[in-house]
């Protein structure tokens, strides 16, 4: 009997943090695209995206909590639901317009072409009808189709698997938003895998989804991150998370 | 006689389980060429596995058995050579279902004996035509009455030419008004001169068929005579409490 | 065209989020299936599907059959006659096989078919490059030969043995008997259990989108990735599949008349 009460204490206790602050949104990501989302040693997301929405909940007062899924479901998700927002590093376009809103972009992350160092590829024609991996819907797999066709295109579920696959000879090339191939590369250590040189040309701002309906959640969310960038927060973060590069 | 004799066995002896069950128990037995010898006894005494050890469906423990001069134990020698000119016929008819009658009756002479198709299936029709079913050349066994699956049975065995017939209890699975229109094939087969070996319980057919009686009880012969001898003067005691109980 | 002419009706309604019911399902099928030839990459994913679905099934039904056969009694107890060394090696041999085949078998159903698509395309093609299409043939048909193994088994066994004996006892062979009448036999008992191994084989492909094979469900996948749509393009797969799986049913529902017709 005594271990019902218990068990009722913290079922009532459970539910009252769950109620105790309000204002708690939800925001859908990938966390398997480190540095901006990754799982720790402990099961928790962490990265640059999470550092930066907590930034902003902490000005506008909302908590955000991640709920992870796969990457092509993120837009969908905030496109179906008023109260989730996207924060994955998504990079912003116009046919995602389409569906969802955006904020104004927090950072341009670019696309590289990573190689096997023996494949010598110097420019973006070398490329042409080569199978290039990359993560599926991402701006790298539009890139991709643009150069090398849509059937030449092995699009994976996330980036690590199209490295890997790099790594096991079933792609000649892998695209990928700079700082995330630099992630991986590095913590996968294979020396026979490298960055080329090759200039895809493409800015790519990364922006947070907000569906169309919340316009409201959408002006607090650009407010803050106009602040934060006149902090120097922004600054902060990239200096955290790519050295001196940014 | 010696020079006639088709098949011999001697000191045959079939275990099952490991020797647990002692089906047969040392038999010995000559068939001579155009003889028509019927095998009787109780259930379980061991008659229908002493005729399946005759095309080795179930392989001897111990023993040998020669057929045409060969002795067909031997594990280098090929049995379905030999089983091909040893007819068989069982209670259940064992037709093949998937198979019309005709093909089931050229199907053997086709893949074996490399007839043609035209003449495995002239030599087919003759035969039905003895039976009187040529009309069901076309028909599928499970349209087909007991009795003429068992007939159908018996002439697929023909059809392979074979020299000895073994009949397992051919018309223990017939209803009784079928029983008859069987046992006629096979007398007028035995009448043709065809050596043949028979397991039943018929004891009418032993009686005015056979030209020799086996009596097996608990995996022997214990008894073999001329019909008259084993029906009408039995020497044996437990012939005569087997033929007080079915006769 | 007339669904371009839809797509401007809407554009209004569209710009200002006020669609009605009927105009979003309009714009979910034109951005899906309409926009951009968009239908074509359904098509050639399920050209894909059913491209490896044909090959899987026939390398499942080959290797199935020899292994329901490695498993059959007579066979997994093989005892040579007499005592010739080479017959006794040669028995051996087979009762390796058969246990080999029953140990494939257990491993083959007791491990997820993603796993083995996963370890076959890393792990065995680790830096091959090889056609996808025959990673996915590879792996679904070693997978569904296992199934096959089963149900093939349990139609062997479902033959009378009085089949066998009454072939043997013709004088045909051993190898004989089961190819023209147990095997037969053993088929028409087997096809509705095979009949369902066929449609899950077809539906499981879809695991190959894994590897990055544009099969049917990665087609979908690869719209909603240009589209948004949360789940129109699956819908979309989900009917073509629907077409495939009723039709192969209804063909495999005749073929059983049939053969029920000819011998009952």
């Amino acid at each position: 009997m005594k271990k019902m009460i218990a068990l009722l204490a913290a079922l009532a206790m459970l539910c009252c943090c769950a109620f105790a602050s309000a204002e708690t949104l939800y925001y859908a990501t990938n966390p398997e695209y480190p540095p901006f989302e990754s799982m720790d040693d402990n099961n928790q997301v962490v990265g640059y995206d999470v550092d930066l929405i907590n930034a902003i909940g902490e000005k506008i007062g909302i908590d955000f909590q991640p709920e992870s899924m796969a990457f092509d479901a993120v837009v969908s998700s905030v496109q179906t639901n008023p109260n989730m927002i996207g924060l994955s590093g998504i990079s912003i376009t116009e046919e995602r317009k389409l569906s969802v809103n955006f904020s104004d972009g927090y950072i341009d992350a670019g696309l590289v072409v990573v190689m096997k160092a023996d494949a010598g590829f110097k420019t973006m024609d070398d490329l042409k009808g080569k199978l290039i991996g990359v993560q599926q819907g991402t701006t790298s797999d539009f890139k991709a189709e643009e150069i090398t066709g849509q059937d030449n295109v092995m699009r994976f579920a996330t980036f690590i698997d199209a490295m890997l696959s790099l790594q096991g000879n079933k792609v000649d090339a892998v695209i990928v938003d700079a700082p995330v191939g630099q992630a991986i590369l590095a913590s996968m250590n294979d020396a026979s895998l490298v960055i080329t040189d090759i200039d895809l040309g493409a800015a790519d701002w990364y922006g947070i989804a907000v569906n169309k309906d919340n316009v409201e959640l959408l002006d607090k969310i650009n407010a803050a991150l106009a602040e934060l960038k006149a902090e120097g927060f922004l600054d902060t973060l990239a200096a955290k998370y790519f050295g001196s590069e940014e | 006689m010696t020079t006639d004799v088709i098949i011999s066995v001697k000191d045959l002896e079939k275990h099952f389980n490991d020797g647990e069950l002692k089906a047969l128990r040392g038999v010995s037995a000559d068939i001579h060429k155009g003889e028509v010898v019927v095998v009787i006894g109780p259930s379980g005494s061991g008659k229908s596995t002493f005729l399946r050890c005759l095309n080795l469906l179930e392989l001897p423990t111990k023993g040998k058995i020669t057929f045409e001069g060969v002795d067909i134990t031997d594990p280098k020698v090929n049995i379905n050579v030999h089983r091909q000119k040893m007819g068989m016929v069982f209670q259940h008819f064992n037709l093949f279902p998937h198979m019309t009658v005709l093909r089931n009756m050229t199907l053997a002479p086709m893949k074996l004996l490399k007839k043609s198709k035209k003449d495995a299936e002239e030599k087919a029709m003759g035969l039905l035509k003895r039976v009187n079913l040529e009309n069901r050349a076309d028909a599928y066994p499970s349209q087909l009455s007991g009795g003429q699956k068992q007939r159908i049975a018996i002439v697929r065995a023909l059809c392979m030419e074979p020299e000895v017939m073994l009949f397992d209890e051919p018309t223990s699975a017939l209803d009784p008004e079928m029983v008859g229109e069987v046992l006629d094939v096979m007398k007028r087969l035995a009448k043709d001169g065809m050596t043949m070996v028979v397991v039943t319980h018929e004891m009418g057919f032993a009686r005015e068929v056979a030209d020799r009686v086996l009596f097996m009880d608990e995996g022997q012969i214990v008894e073999e005579g001329t019909p008259d001898e084993i029906f009408s003067h039995p020497q044996q005691q437990r012939t005569k409490d087997f033929l007080n109980k079915v006769l | 065209m007339i669904f371009e002419q839809w797509w401007e009706a809407i554009q209004p309604a569209l710009q200002s989020n006020t669609l009605n019911f009927w105009q979003t399902i309009y714009k979910e099928i034109y951005l899906n299936v309409i926009k951009e030839g968009r239908w074509l990459n359904y098509l050639q994913g399920l050209g894909k599907t059913l491209e490896v679905s044909v090959f899987a099934i026939l390398v499942g039904l080959f290797l199935g059959t020899i292994l329901a056969i490695l498993r059959l009694p007579e066979i997994k107890d093989m005892n040579a006659r007499g005592k010739g060394g080479l017959k006794q090696v040669g028995a051996a041999i087979v009762r390796f096989l058969s246990k080999i085949a029953g140990g494939y078998i257990n491993l083959m159903r007791g491990t997820p078919l993603l796993l083995q698509v996963l370890l076959i395309n890393f792990g065995v093609f680790g830096s091959i490059r090889i056609e996808k299409i025959i990673i996915g043939v590879i792996a679904c048909g070693l997978n569904s030969a296992a199934y096959v193994a089963e149900i093939v088994r349990g139609g062997i066994m479902s033959v009378e043995k009085g089949q066998t004996e009454a072939g043997r006892s013709l004088g045909l062979s051993g190898f004989q008997t089961m190819m023209y009448i147990v095997l037969p036999q053993a088929a028409k008992s087997a096809l509705p259990a095979m009949c369902n191994e066929f449609i899950s084989l077809i539906k499981e492909t879809s695991v190959l989108s894994y590897i990055a094979l544009t099969e049917l469900t990665k087609a979908g996948d690869y719209i909603r990735s240009r589209t948004f749509s949360a789940f129109t393009p699956y819908i979309v797969s989900g009917l073509l599949y629907l077409i495939v799986t009723l039709t192969l049913t209804t063909l495999i529902g005749k073929l059983e008349r049939r053969l029920r017709n000819s011998d009952h």
